[in-house]
């Protein structure tokens, strides 16, 4: 396997989907075409962002994930818990109900993904000054944003911020700190909760880092049923429950506004993969004016509405607002261990050069992209331009694509298949040979 | 392969339009991604330039292996000084066209900036004739 390739968390269950096409007219690449009666979504395309998954009605849309039975592989169970999590229960159950069923489920340490935003906001504040002249400065919190711009705007990779998310930080300061305690770094599991695809995908392969730091990923979904049981089922009785909480900013860091409100200078906030993708464009073209600080995320309300996120999302930014408010009045400062680790964590942050992996071009070779880009025009104006998706792909465009790069071909198109029939040069029989080669046998099946 | 587009004056709401169509295009042909924003940011200054000050005008991109030329011809007012035009700064726009946040007099610097090479010739109360090249490799 090429090691720069993207690893993705989102598959198609051949078994489930039943090729209706809804996940290919959302997807925000394009990286999705029906064949066969299944939706297949390419690998180099895709971004792992999610919008498939809400759109699939069958379910068909799945997302890997570790087992819980991973943990048995590790002396020491680390779980890393980001705040929407402890966002997804109200008050009805107490956040230390909530750490003592993870306790039950076979974690020994719960640690809160954002506290690691206590040693992060001081290097991005750092970051943010050193670099002024980068305009706009893009913050590569949300990975499906970071693979978006790898991806759709290869000119815009190198204005993305090379720092680590939160969960690396807190990953790393976990593992040092049972290191000190005599483990080695092979008997620390450390595990971390995910809200959505994308931090699965970067946590397997990390964009602008070749090591993983993460040993498993436990999808978020998942665990809050299990969480729920063990408290439904008479609660846990573990006895024992250390809550450090994060800041008031770690609390909100997740949420839309989250970073950007800790900086200086023009900033601006856009949330949901389509407005980010053009609002992105705007960027490309120097049409936004100098923005010092961007901070883009994928879901419309940023992390509360993960795909894996089981609550709504609204409620979740209240329960997270309210969690805020309340340690922003309490006037004990909490100093977690976290700070005396501050300086081996600033020097462990930066992440390496992010690559473009660009996917519009039609060529290596650019006289060969000329010739090609010609046919694609000449194609493009043959068909119907209704995007109606009958040929399997997303749009008229992306069909004519397929077609000048021999992954299509322009009979898939029902309008030019009545034309060729009408004009002699194709059966009934040809024309419902190369339907059922997209959409499978559908009628009287 | 060459591509044209028209512009209206007046339209602000619309300027733009083509730089982003332009960009679209460059993406496919496996150019330096600087190389492409280089040449989008100077067709969109150039593109406001036509709105902000002529009646219309029509642009066509040239592009072959080795170049990508751009011609912006406007029917207009014309430019009085070309030389005052390239300073940083210096601005014709009217205070309309000012308020909407169009008319810094950034333009024309700014396109030499994000170009090999640049020309303009300009003829009073006829138009003015802006073409740029930028060098592929």
């Amino acid at each position: 396997m090429d090691p720069h390739a993207f690893h993705h968390a989102l598959y198609v269950d051949t078994e489930l989907c039943t090729g209706c096409s809804h996940c290919m007219r959302v997807c925000p690449t394009e990286a999705i075409r029906v064949r066969n009666g299944i939706a297949c979504i390419d690998p180099e395309k895709c971004i792992d962002c999610g919008n498939c998954y809400r759109a699939c009605p069958a379910n068909a849309i799945a997302v890997e994930q570790d087992d819980l039975e991973k943990l048995n592989n590790y002396s020491v169970k680390i779980a890393l818990v980001p705040s929407v999590f402890i966002g997804q229960f109200t008050e009805e159950h107490s956040i230390e109900s909530v750490y003592s069923a993870l306790h039950t489920l076979g974690f020994d340490t719960i640690f809160e993904v954002e506290n690691g935003v206590e040693v992060l906001l001081e290097k991005l504040k750092q970051y943010v000054w050193q670099n002024r002249k980068t305009k706009p400065l893009i913050s590569s919190y949300c990975p499906a944003v970071v693979r978006l711009i790898q991806v759709k705007y290869p000119a815009l990779v190198e204005n993305i911020i090379r720092l680590k998310p939160p969960q690396d930080i807190s990953a790393t300061y976990c593992r040092q700190l049972y290191i000190d305690k005599g483990f080695t770094a092979d008997q620390i599991g450390i595990f971390y909760i995910t809200p959505c695809a994308a931090k699965i995908a970067a946590a397997k392969s990390p964009v602008g880092d070749s090591s993983t730091i993460l040993d498993g990923v436990i999808n978020m979904d998942y665990i809050y049923n299990r969480v729920l049981q063990v408290i439904h089922q008479g609660g846990s009785d573990y006895q024992e429950v250390d809550v450090v909480s994060p800041s008031e900013k770690g609390i909100r860091w997740s949420l839309t506004r989250g970073e950007g409100t800790h900086i200086d200078g023009r900033v601006l906030a856009v949330d949901g993969i389509r407005d980010v993708s053009n609002f992105l464009e705007k960027v490309e073209l120097g049409h936004a004016g100098a923005i010092d600080f961007l901070e883009l995320r994928a879901c419309k309300e940023s992390c509360a509405a993960g795909i894996l996120t089981p609550g709504n999302p609204f409620l979740t930014v209240e329960n997270l607002d309210k969690r805020a408010a309340k340690k922003g009045k309490s006037c004990t400062v909490y100093r977690d261990q976290i700070d005396t680790y501050r300086e081996f964590l600033s020097e462990r942050i930066e992440t390496d050069e992010i690559q473009a992996r660009p996917i519009a071009q039609l060529d290596q070779n650019v006289s060969e992209a000329i010739e090609r880009l010609q046919q694609l025009k000449c194609v493009l104006e043959s068909l119907p331009g209704i995007d109606c998706g009958a040929c399997g792909a997303p749009s008229c465009h992306s069909l004519a694509e397929d077609v000048v790069l021999n992954q299509g071909e322009l009979s898939q198109c029902p309008f030019m298949n009545i034309k060729s029939i009408k004009e002699g040069r194709m059966s009934i029989n040809d024309a419902e040979e190369v339907t059922e080669r997209v959409w499978g046998k559908r009628i009287g099946r | 392969m060459k591509l044209d587009y028209e512009i209206k004056g007046g339209d602000f709401a619309s300027a733009g339009s083509a730089s982003s169509q332009v960009k679209k295009v460059l993406a496919r042909l496996n150019l330096d991604p600087k190389l492409v924003r280089k040449t989008v940011v100077a067709l969109y200054e150039a593109e406001v330039n036509v709105v902000a000050h002529a009646w219309s005008g029509q642009i066509s991109v040239d592009i072959d292996p080795s170049r990508i030329i751009i011609s912006i011809k406007d029917k207009g007012p014309g430019i009085a000084s070309i030389d005052r035009a390239m300073e940083k700064g210096y601005s014709t726009a009217s205070q309309k066209v000012r308020d909407m946040g169009f008319g810094a007099g950034m333009g024309l610097p700014n396109i030499k900036n994000n170009t090999d090479k640049m020309s303009i010739s300009s003829v009073i109360e006829e138009g003015t004739h802006l073409q740029f090249e930028n060098y592929i490799r």
